[in-house]
């Protein structure tokens, strides 16, 4: 029976999907005998090797140590739970870039969930995709305990404890690294007394942060939900969430690997009752943090010294937060918006470049590895409805730039010249590209055209 | 600021030309003749205003000829009403001086502080028109009327567009630009990401190369482990072999021996030890058989020693003399000895005689001396020795007394010798006196002189008047009190040395105070003044002088003291006679006293020679004898003494001596021996002999008593031989039954310890094995085992060796193995430890994303930039009018509200003028086909407005060249109007050479008119200045009622003629040359010269026009009297495609594509109020086609800047077609009819498309 008409005819016996479940009596669920809930750890896009988007070669390399102390601590974790399995829904390593040192890393951490009677099974992504001649298929994984979907077609895994099954993990993998059309072809509806998990790498639409992904083995919640699995375990979107009202979840990146990816990472720890929710707990595993730091209200903040203080105040809350690992190390980005007394000096390269560095050297003992300053934000503290409107430069300047958020014939006229940042796209390209280019550019019209303040 | 006065001194062709009054009129119009000087006095007035230009004499185009200076004054009249004067004059170096009330101040040749921020420049360009310059404007200036004028930047907080898009398109540029030139920050990031990408591929190969070494590593230790195996394989069966087979053969050795000497001890009934109890009886045996010889051979010895010889038995009787001479021996020896060192001695003594002698002794020391020498007393000669040397020194000591007495002599003789004589101390008194009496004049006289002097000084008066009286009253009386006073004091010393000494004295100043009394009455008496008294007093101390021979400048009183000390000499002459008789008296006696002395002494050295005349001592030990003597005597009396003792005691040795020898020759003589030598010399031998006979004796007594005891001993001997030998026999037959074979003892014996030893090696090799082995037991159970599970232990030795070989190749395999294994480990570590591939990804992703930015910074920049632009376009359109309006109004003024009113527009990114009629209907571009006059007039009307805006402190005087030759008499009368009613606001000084024009303008409102000097009439006087004519208006007018209509036409003919000499090269030389060091002079070469006054048009203004047409075409159009003529013919106006066409050129705009360094620009211009800043330049998109079409529809996106840009290079192409529609309205007649009532001079122009 193929997963298509398993999924066409009706649900198997004891099938346990939320919508079976919802058309069983009560007093038949509670007449079921109680057994031991299937606990496991679902995590994905570790991405071990991955390139950190970094200049400096020595907080790169911390970074990539960061990320293998995040996985070595996903694997204490699975074994201080002493769960049933590990779900690593795909993405483990990136394909190409692994190291072998990092793969005898992970054989090394894998084993030890195998020696301990942990299965693991692991979905290959885009980025480890499991075909024939890639990287996956060339490392020699465990033997026992350890699966790995290698391709699109579903795999059933019974995991036990002991001698017992206490889950069912249907899943599948990437072949390749561009998997363009849906997983969900052949997959396998749930099925068995036990909770079933379904183990997925896939660009679900609409999920948030689903645009900074390639759109691969693409679904919709109503498909995963409708696989009748207890638990959608997902993998492919960093960002961790839970889609719809299902028990679907992204778990998010095990550790952030760039500045957008902010925030406590790490996996999340998830018992599957036999009957009932299961129960999602997120850990943070991350020992390396990426935050931005937004520092508003400069106007009046005049040289460097102050610049610092303001911006080791807003880390000292950051520091606060519950999530907040002990030894924590950071990534600050320091986002400088807003009217600022230091306008001018920000503009200098060197400058912020070198309060950057301060900043680090600053606050290094606290556990920042880095520190990157953006100014783009930064303007004069002037008071701009004063000049709005007025007969002079400035103030048609301010008049040209608030037409030019509708004003698509000015927006073209203006862009004659070559764009560094949009070289070659049509003119609807550059227009949509200059229109990022809009925020705050007032501020910026008044810094260029002002000479010192306001009078 | 209007200018009331001038006064050109002298300047290019004017001299001395000056006009006063000129600050009432606001329109002063100055009027001459072709060369009269109008381009002169316009640049004389500049140099007032701002100074010299060139201010080098050298060079400056107007330095007048003949060598004049160049110099001139103004007088200005203020706003204020205060007058201003200015002189300037350059001789070597420009000079300046200005003149505000009383307050004078060199200025140089600065400009005029009135004037602002107005440059020479902008004053040129704006308020001194010309009409080659209506309509050029050159960068600078038209820079400052944008700035100052149409741009939207002039708040001070504010920056320009200018500086804004500079300054952000400088940062853009700094970040990217299109082009690859530079090394901007984009691509510095390019770069960089270039060398991360090449590091990357080379992070693929090592990744690859990773794989490959994986695989390889992966193979080698599959080889690796199977080798390995079958090694230990192998080696296991080797190590067992190894382990089991030595204690298996050790059990089967051991088993073996014990077994074969088993089999020959079961009859074993021997000692442990056979051989030795063998070789004990054989040695027992010749024990024995040695004993028996021995006891023989000791009996025959004793036997023989029994019996003595007869020279033992001689000796053993002369016993007792043998020992007594012997006993005597030593004593004889040392007596000998003795003898000997007696010998020695006394030799010794001698020569300690003989040497004392010699030195002591004359001659030798014989019998007689060595007898008296021993019977010397010595006591005796030491008493007188002792004499003597008391006697010696008593004559030495009389001798000092009676030198000293000599001496004591000499001295009293010396001391006498210097006291003078009788007759010289006469002398000398003689000489003292006069002495003094010349020292008491010479101080009356220096008294008389100081007196007498009238030249001295008042303490002289003093002295002298002291000596005069008491010259009269005490002068006699103080001589007399002294003399007597002196005299007194002798008499009472008494003694003849005081009268000697004191009297002369006493005397001398007795006669001094009487001559001076005398010669005190003879002056008194006489009544001579004291001049005569000098005189005598002079002549007589030189009297005394010559007498005492002493010269005038030697002063008396060291002579007198001299002669008073040598006199005081004469007192101690009795002293000393005394003291000479006395010395002379010791010196008789003390040679008295050393002849007795010396008599003495000999005496005592004659008694010490007497005593010892009987030897012969030497005379000079006897000349001096002292203690040295008789202690030499001594010392050789005790040498003799000691001889005789030696002597004594030798004859007493050498006696008993001679007596031993005498004994031994007996003894010899008694035991018949003959001796070779001394008799006591034998006393040795004889001794040994009689202890040797002696010993023999005893021998003798002594075998005798052990002859029976040995004969005893060789009995018993014997029978215990004979025992040894039969129980040695009985052994060695036992062994023989032993060898079966040969029945030997010898072999019997080697049989059995054969059996033995075996059975001993037995023992040995087990011990061995069990202490090698301690697991024997197992060893051995185990090899049992494996023998009786058929495995092979005992391999052979080429099985052994086979194994081993094999062995050593798989280890040597393995290690190859291994080596290559930890290789290729090697280097995947290394190549792991290098940079992977995600590192310099992430390194690239950053790069990347800083690239990003950086595109996302430039963007931002540019479009912010373009945001700039936009704004100050919007600006410029929404407040340009203002200059425009002042120019429509102008304009209007002008055209008599003909025309009404100057706009702009722009088109593809330049601004054009067009000008609009008062129906405002046509807007006619300002170029061709627009008539010339027209145009002009236009352009004057925007030049007024835009010179109302340029101002610095004070309203500048506008200077206008012929700026109205084009006008049309009506035009001309509101042209008056219009710079009359300019002429309320600043002043309007009209050059003209147009008397119609004067005329006209004279009759504007508080107008005047000033002549230049004619040219010809500076021809005729030699170029020399002449007086102009300022009139008022009421005198113009008056003048042009007589000959206004006359002058109208020779106006016109004068102006025709004028032009054509233009046209035809006409212009005298020095105008020509003037105009073009102006032209230098001014740097302007952006200024185009009108071609219509230029005879040679310039090659490039050809190539921008038509140049088909202009050559023949040009001359004709440019009379401006052809416009006015009432047919035109077509083909005399084809120069309307051609006529230059008087343009404001654009403002350049930046190129931000270029690199521009601001600071290094060659064309950078300073002037103020412009900043610094370089020429930007249009972007070649936004070049204007120079081929465009003007009546191409404008671009409906263009944006329509405000600024007064016309394309200087723009060029309009007329077609046939064209030229058809344009040129019959060109000849329209000014009768004719005409729609709009338009000006004949007017051309209709196409409507204008917007």
């Amino acid at each position: 029976m193929d997963s298509r008409s398993r999924r066409a005819g009706p649900a198997p016996t004891g099938s346990h999907g939320p919508a079976v479940a919802a058309q069983l009596p009560d007093e038949q669920r509670a007449r079921e005998p109680m057994t031991a809930p299937f606990r496991f750890v679902h995590c994905s896009d570790v991405h071990l090797d991955t390139p950190f988007r970094c200049a400096d070669d020595g907080v790169r390399a911390a970074l990539a140590e960061g990320n293998r102390d995040a996985f070595r601590r996903l694997i204490d974790l699975c074994l201080s739970e002493k769960v049933d399995a590990l779900l690593v829904a795909g993405d483990l390593f990136d394909d190409e870039r692994l190291s072998f040192g990092t793969e005898e890393f992970l054989l090394e951490q894998v084993s030890r969930l195998t020696s301990a009677g942990i299965h693991v099974v692991a979905a290959a992504g885009n980025h480890d995709p499991g075909g024939a001649g890639l990287r996956s298929a060339a490392i020699a994984w465990p033997k026992e305990r350890f699966t790995i979907l290698r391709g699109p077609e579903p795999q059933e895994i019974l995991v036990r404890s002991g001698e017992k099954i206490v889950g069912r993990v249907l899943g599948n993998g990437h072949a390749s690294g561009s998997e363009s059309k849906s997983l969900l072809g052949k997959f396998m509806t749930a099925h068995g007394d036990e909770p079933s998990v379904a183990l997925l790498h896939c660009h679900v639409e609409n999920a948030d942060g689903s645009g900074n992904h390639p759109k691969l083995a693409p679904c919709t919640i109503g498909e995963l939900a409708a696989l009748g699995c207890r638990y959608v375990a997902l993998g492919h979107v960093h960002r961790r969430q839970r889609l719809g009202n299902h028990a679907i979840h992204y778990p998010g990146t095990l550790c952030g690997h760039h500045a957008d990816e902010t925030g406590a990472q790490g996996a999340l720890l998830v018992s599957v009752p036999t009957r009932g929710e299961p129960q999602v707990e997120f850990r943070p595993l991350a020992t390396i943090r990426w935050e931005t730091l937004t520092l508003k209200g400069l106007e009046r903040t005049a040289d460097v010294a102050a610049l610092k203080m303001v911006a080791a105040q807003a880390f000292e809350a950051l520091r606060k937060q519950p999530d907040v690992l002990p030894g924590q190390q950071w990534m600050l980005r320091v986002a400088l918006t807003g009217p600022c007394a230091m306008a001018r000096e920000l503009q200098e390269e060197d400058f912020v470049e070198e309060l950057a560095e301060e900043l680090a050297a600053e606050l290094q003992p606290q556990g920042v590895l880095s520190v990157v300053v953006s100014d783009e934000g930064v303007t004069l503290p002037c008071n701009l409805a004063d000049h709005r409107g007025q007969p002079h430069l400035l103030g048609l300047a301010l008049e040209v730039i608030d037409a030019l958020g509708d004003d698509a014939k000015l927006l073209t006229h203006l862009h004659a010249g070559p764009l560094a940042g949009m070289p070659h796209g049509s003119a609807e390209e550059k227009r949509a590209w200059l229109r990022t280019l809009l925020p705050d550019l007032d501020r910026a019209a008044a810094e260029a055209l002002l000479k010192e303040t306001t009078p | 600021m209007r200018l009331d006065r001038f006064h050109v001194d002298a300047f290019g062709t004017l001299k001395r030309f000056e006009g006063r009054g000129l600050a009432s009129h606001p329109l002063v119009v100055m009027q001459g003749e072709n060369e009269a000087g109008k381009s002169t006095f316009l640049e004389f007035f500049t140099s007032i205003l701002f100074g010299f230009s060139p201010a080098d004499r050298a060079t400056h185009p107007y330095m007048p000829w003949g060598g004049d200076v160049l110099e001139g004054q103004a007088s200005f009249t203020m706003s204020d009403g205060k007058s201003v004067q200015v002189s300037r004059r350059m001789r070597h170096a420009p000079e300046g001086k200005l003149t505000e009330g009383s307050a004078e101040t060199a200025i140089g040749n600065k400009p005029l502080s009135h004037l602002g921020t107005v440059t020479r420049r902008l004053y040129r360009s704006f308020h001194a028109i010309s009409p080659t310059e209506l309509g050029n404007l050159d960068d600078d200036a038209w820079q400052a009327v944008e700035e100052r004028l149409l741009g939207g930047s002039h708040l001070p907080w504010l920056r320009t567009s200018r500086e804004a898009t500079l300054r952000i398109e400088g940062h853009a540029s700094e970040l990217w630009r299109e082009e690859p030139r530079g090394r901007t920050r984009s691509r510095r990031l390019q770069l960089e990401l270039r060398r991360l990408r090449r590091e990357r591929a080379i992070a693929a190969d090592r990744a690859r190369r990773l794989a490959q070494l994986r695989e390889l590593i992966a193979g080698k230790a599959w080889h690796l482990q199977g080798a390995e195996e079958q090694l230990d394989e192998m080696k296991t069966q080797l190590q067992r072999a190894e382990r089991l087979l030595p204690v298996l053969r050790g059990m089967q050795e051991i088993e073996e021996l014990r077994q074969r000497a088993n089999e020959r001890l079961q009859r074993d009934d021997f000692p442990a030890d056979c051989r030795a109890q063998v070789a004990a009886l054989r040695q027992a045996v010749q024990a024995r058989a040695a004993e028996c010889e021995s006891l023989t051979q000791e009996i025959a010895t004793a036997e023989m020693r029994t019996r003595l010889s007869e020279a033992d038995t001689s000796i053993i009787t002369a016993e007792q003399e043998i020992r007594a001479l012997v006993s005597e021996a030593a004593v004889h020896h040392q007596d000998l000895a003795h003898l000997n060192d007696l010998d020695r001695e006394r030799d010794a003594q001698e020569a300690v005689l003989q040497e004392r002698a010699a030195q002591l002794f004359t001659g030798p020391l014989d019998a007689r001396a060595r007898d008296a020498l021993s019977r010397l007393g010595l006591a005796e000669l030491a008493s007188r020795i002792k004499a003597w040397e008391d006697a010696r020194r008593q004559p030495d000591l009389a001798e000092e007394t009676v030198r000293q007495a000599k001496e004591a002599v000499r001295g009293c003789e010396l001391d006498f010798e210097a006291i003078p004589t009788i007759d010289t101390e006469r002398k000398m008194r003689q000489r003292e006196e006069q002495l003094r009496v010349l020292q008491s004049r010479e101080d009356v006289l220096a008294a008389l002189k100081k007196e007498v002097d009238p030249t001295k000084g008042q303490p002289a008066k003093k002295l002298v008047v002291p000596l005069k009286k008491p010259s009269k009253k005490m002068g006699r009386a103080l001589a007399l009190i002294a003399g007597a006073g002196l005299a007194g004091v002798a008499a009472a010393m008494g003694g003849t040395s005081a009268i000697v000494t004191a009297g002369p004295v006493a005397l001398g100043l007795l006669a001094a105070g009487v001559m001076t009394m005398r010669a005190k009455s003879e002056i008194v008496a006489s009544g001579t003044p004291d001049q005569a008294r000098m005189e005598a007093l002079q002549r007589e101390c030189q009297k005394l002088r010559a007498g005492l021979e002493l010269h005038d400048f030697e002063l008396v009183a060291g002579h007198l003291e001299k002669a008073q000390q040598a006199l005081s000499l004469v007192a101690s002459r009795p002293e000393l006679e005394r003291r000479l008789v006395a010395a002379r008296q010791r010196v008789e006696d003390s040679n008295r006293r050393v002849q007795q002395k010396v008599a003495e002494r000999d005496r005592a050295r004659a008694s010490i020679t007497e005593l010892l005349a009987a030897m012969p001592v030497s005379p000079q030990r006897l000349e001096m004898p002292g203690q040295d003597l008789s202690n030499d005597l001594e010392e050789m009396r005790s040498v003799l003494r000691e001889m005789t003792r030696l002597q004594g005691e030798r004859e007493a040795v050498a006696r008993r001596a001679r007596d031993r020898e005498t004994r031994g020759g007996q003894l010899a003589e008694k035991l018949e021996t003959v001796l070779p030598g001394a008799a006591m010399d034998a006393a040795t031998l004889w001794h040994e002999k009689l202890q040797l006979a002696l010993a023999a004796r005893r021998k003798a007594e002594d075998s005798q008593r052990m002859l029976p005891n040995l004969k005893e001993r060789r009995t018993s001997s014997s029978s215990a031989l004979a025992t040894a030998r039969t129980e040695l026999a009985g052994f060695e037959q036992r062994l023989a039954k032993l060898d079966a074979e040969g029945g030997q003892a010898e072999a019997g014996l080697n049989w059995l310890e054969q059996a033995r030893n075996w059975m001993s090696d037995a023992e040995k090799l087990e011990r061995a094995l069990h202490e090698r082995f301690p697991d024997w037991r197992e060893r051995n159970e185990e090899a049992q085992a494996a023998q009786a599970a058929g495995e092979t232990l005992d391999l052979r030795t080429d099985q052994r060796v086979a194994l081993s070989r094999l062995i050593e190749q798989l280890e040597q395999a393995v290690n190859k193995l291994k080596n290559e294994v930890s290789e290729l480990s090697l280097e995947r570590a290394r190549l792991d430890a290098q940079r992977g591939l995600a590192d310099v990804d992430g390194a690239i992703a950053a790069l990347q994303e800083e690239i990003q930015r950086t595109a996302r910074r430039h963007d931002r920049l540019i479009l912010l930039s373009a945001v700039v632009r936009e704004a100050d376009a919007r600006w410029r359109e929404r407040h340009q009018p203002a200059v425009l309006n002042a120019a429509s109004a102008h304009l209007r003024l002008l055209t008599n509200e003909r025309w009404e009113r100057l706009e702009t527009e722009q088109r593809d990114g330049q601004m054009r003028l067009y000008v609009k009629r008062f129906d405002n209907r046509h807007a006619v571009p300002l170029e061709a086909p627009l008539s010339r006059g027209m145009r002009e007039q236009c352009w004057l009307a925007l030049r007024l407005a835009l010179a109302e805006q340029l101002d610095g402190r004070e309203p500048l005087p506008l200077v206008l060249d012929d700026v109205l030759a084009g006008c049309d008499a009506a035009r001309l009368e509101a042209a008056a109007n219009l710079l009359a009613d300019i002429g309320t606001r600043r002043q309007v000084l009209m050059l003209t050479t147009h008397e119609h024009v004067a005329e006209a303008l004279r009759n504007a409102p508080s107008a005047t008119v000033v002549h230049l000097p004619s040219s010809s009439a500076k021809s005729r006087r030699g170029g020399k200045g002449h007086e102009p004519k300022a009139e008022s208006k009421a005198e113009a007018k008056s003048e042009s009622k007589s000959d206004s209509k006359s002058e109208s036409k020779a106006e016109a003919k004068s102006e025709s003629k004028s032009e054509s000499k233009a046209e035809s090269k006409a212009e005298s030389k020095a105008e020509s040359r003037l105009e073009h060091k102006e032209a230098k002079a001014e740097h302007k070469p952006e200024l185009k010269p009108e071609p219509r006054s230029e005879p040679r048009p310039e090659p490039k203004a050809e190539s921008r026009s038509e140049p088909k047409a202009e050559p023949k075409a040009e001359p004709k159009a440019e009379q401006p009297r052809q416009e006015s003529r009432p047919e035109p013919k077509p083909e005399t106006r084809p120069e309307t495609k051609v006529e230059p066409r008087v343009e404001l050129r654009p403002a350049p705009r930046h190129d931000v594509r270029q690199d521009v360094r601001p600071d290094i620009r060659p064309d950078m211009r300073i002037e103020l109020p412009i900043e610094v800043r370089p020429e930007p330049r249009m972007p070649e998109s936004r070049m204007p086609d120079s081929r465009m079409d003007v009546r191409s529809e404008p671009r409906p996106d263009a944006r329509s800047e405000t600024r007064i840009d016309v394309r200087p290079d723009v060029r309009m192409e007329v077609t046939p077609e064209l030229r058809a529609d344009l040129m019959p309205e060109v000849r329209v007649e000014p009768t004719s009819d005409r729609p709009d009532n338009m000006d004949p001079n007017d051309i209709k122009p196409e409507p204008h498309p917007a």
